[in-house]
């Protein structure tokens, strides 16, 4: 088994490769350095632990806050002016909008790691690894 | 202050001491109506936020760890996820910017409520002490009121940079002595101090207003820049997907493999996956009554 030791001057990052040759059979194509450049994107999307998942999970955190309103009336029994609760209001709208948009970026990211597994997965299938 | 007022009179009240004495209803109803400690713990959760979302050196190094771990592979699918995770942080800025100009107007709030319940009390105790001055037919007693502007005061802090949020509302408060005006009260005769009263109470509560109308039209602004849909939202090209044929080996390729011998193999492996996965979603779909989403 022959191995080689490959630097390409055309790799941005100049990264040594190795490669291992072995016998071509059908369908085998056993290579080393593919494996590892899966693995490698498999970490930043496999579920709960890549690091696209992690930074959803982590972002995800405040959501409650942006949805969650608490009256900064004094006593509306007693007190109500109407500027205060229009501006109320409009404080109420915005965080609204931006729990929304806040959700929908998360789920991008989730989305995103989705997209890199199925990838990750389709390859694996080709390269005989499952 | 209005009871000193009837004395002085020792008759019905005259119709500016009813009106003193409704106004000031009125005056205490605008101010009260917001309670400055429930402001300032919503603005502590909203700064709790910000930083969550935008200084989370965690979340942050996460994506762009990302990136590294997408080093190896080429072709345009790769580009775009890379560019997709630029995207990411991007995002995370631009959210931590909306809190930043929200926790602004939040201060600008708090200060205007807290200006405005102070003006009224200093008010209040000048036109008491004015009012005791006349019945005792002497200026024993200083009679000036210090209001604040709290038009000023909220426009003051609207003009805070929005990059360096104050960690605590109170320091809404440090300036507000520079918009605070003397205001002197007539102490000549019970009629003339009911009208200035009213007068000076009815301007607070209109500028109270002035204020928090301001501090609406900056929520609404900010609502309507978080409705724009930021660069993250774009979905990813089809040949992103393994779904579509327009996905390709060559577009997702590491420097181990050449397209050429491995590309059909990919394409003829892609089809069987895509349809595996329809069936897989039509099945969790039917279970579920759900979809998942989809790039």
């Amino acid at each position: 088994m022959r191995v080689r030791i490959v630097t390409s001057p055309s790799e941005p990052t100049g990264r040594a490769a190795v490669e291992r040759l072995a016998g071509t059979t059908e369908g085998g194509l056993l290579m080393d350095g593919f494996t590892v450049d899966l693995d490698e994107a498999d970490k930043a999307c496999k579920p709960e632990v890549g690091s696209l998942p992690q930074a959803a999970a982590m972002l995800r955190q405040p959501l409650t806050t942006l949805f969650t309103f608490d009256d900064w009336a004094a006593n509306r029994f007693l007190h109500q002016f109407d500027a205060a609760d229009r501006m109320q209001s409009a404080y109420q709208g915005f965080c609204d909008a931006l729990g929304e948009r806040h959700s929908r970026g998360c789920d991008i990211i989730d989305d995103t790691a989705e997209a890199l597994r199925d990838i990750v997965t389709l390859y694996r299938r080709v390269d005989g690894q499952v | 202050m209005i009871a000193q007022i009837e004395r002085i009179q020792d008759s019905p009240p005259s119709a500016a001491a009813l009106g003193a004495a409704h106004s000031s209803e009125l005056h205490l109803n605008c101010v009260l109506a917001l309670d400055p400690e429930k402001i300032d713990t919503e603005y502590q959760r909203l700064y709790d936020a910000a930083v969550k979302i935008g200084d989370n050196d965690r979340a942050i190094g996460q994506i762009r760890l990302t990136s590294d771990h997408l080093d190896a592979w080429r072709g345009a699918a790769a580009d775009q996820f890379r560019l997709q995770v630029t995207y990411m942080e991007m995002f995370c800025t631009a959210e931590k910017d909306l809190l930043n100009e929200a926790l602004r107007s939040v201060a600008a709030a708090y200060a205007a409520a807290v200006a405005a319940r102070r003006s009224l009390l200093s008010l209040l105790d000048a036109t008491a002490d004015a009012a005791r001055n006349v019945f005792d037919d002497q200026k024993a007693r200083e009679t000036q009121a210090m209001v604040a502007t709290v038009a000023n005061v909220v426009k003051g802090i609207l003009d805070w940079d929005p990059q360096k949020p104050v960690k605590s509302v109170a320091d809404a408060l440090i300036d507000l002595g520079k918009d605070l005006m003397p205001i002197f009260l007539d102490d000549s005769g019970a009629d003339q101090l009911c009208d200035q009263y009213t007068r000076e109470g009815e301007r607070l509560c209109q500028n109270l207003g002035q204020g928090y109308d301001h501090i609406q039209q900056t929520f609404v602004n900010l609502r309507d820049k978080a409705t724009q849909p930021p660069e993250l939202f774009h979905p990813l090209p089809a040949y992103c997907d393994v779904a579509s044929p327009d996905f390709s080996y060559d577009r997702f390729k590491d420097t181990i493999h050449d397209p050429g011998p491995i590309g059909p193999k990919v394409d003829v492996e892609r089809q069987k996956y895509a349809e595996e996965k329809a069936k897989d979603s039509e099945i969790d779909k039917r279970l579920n009554r759900g979809d998942h989403g989809a790039v």
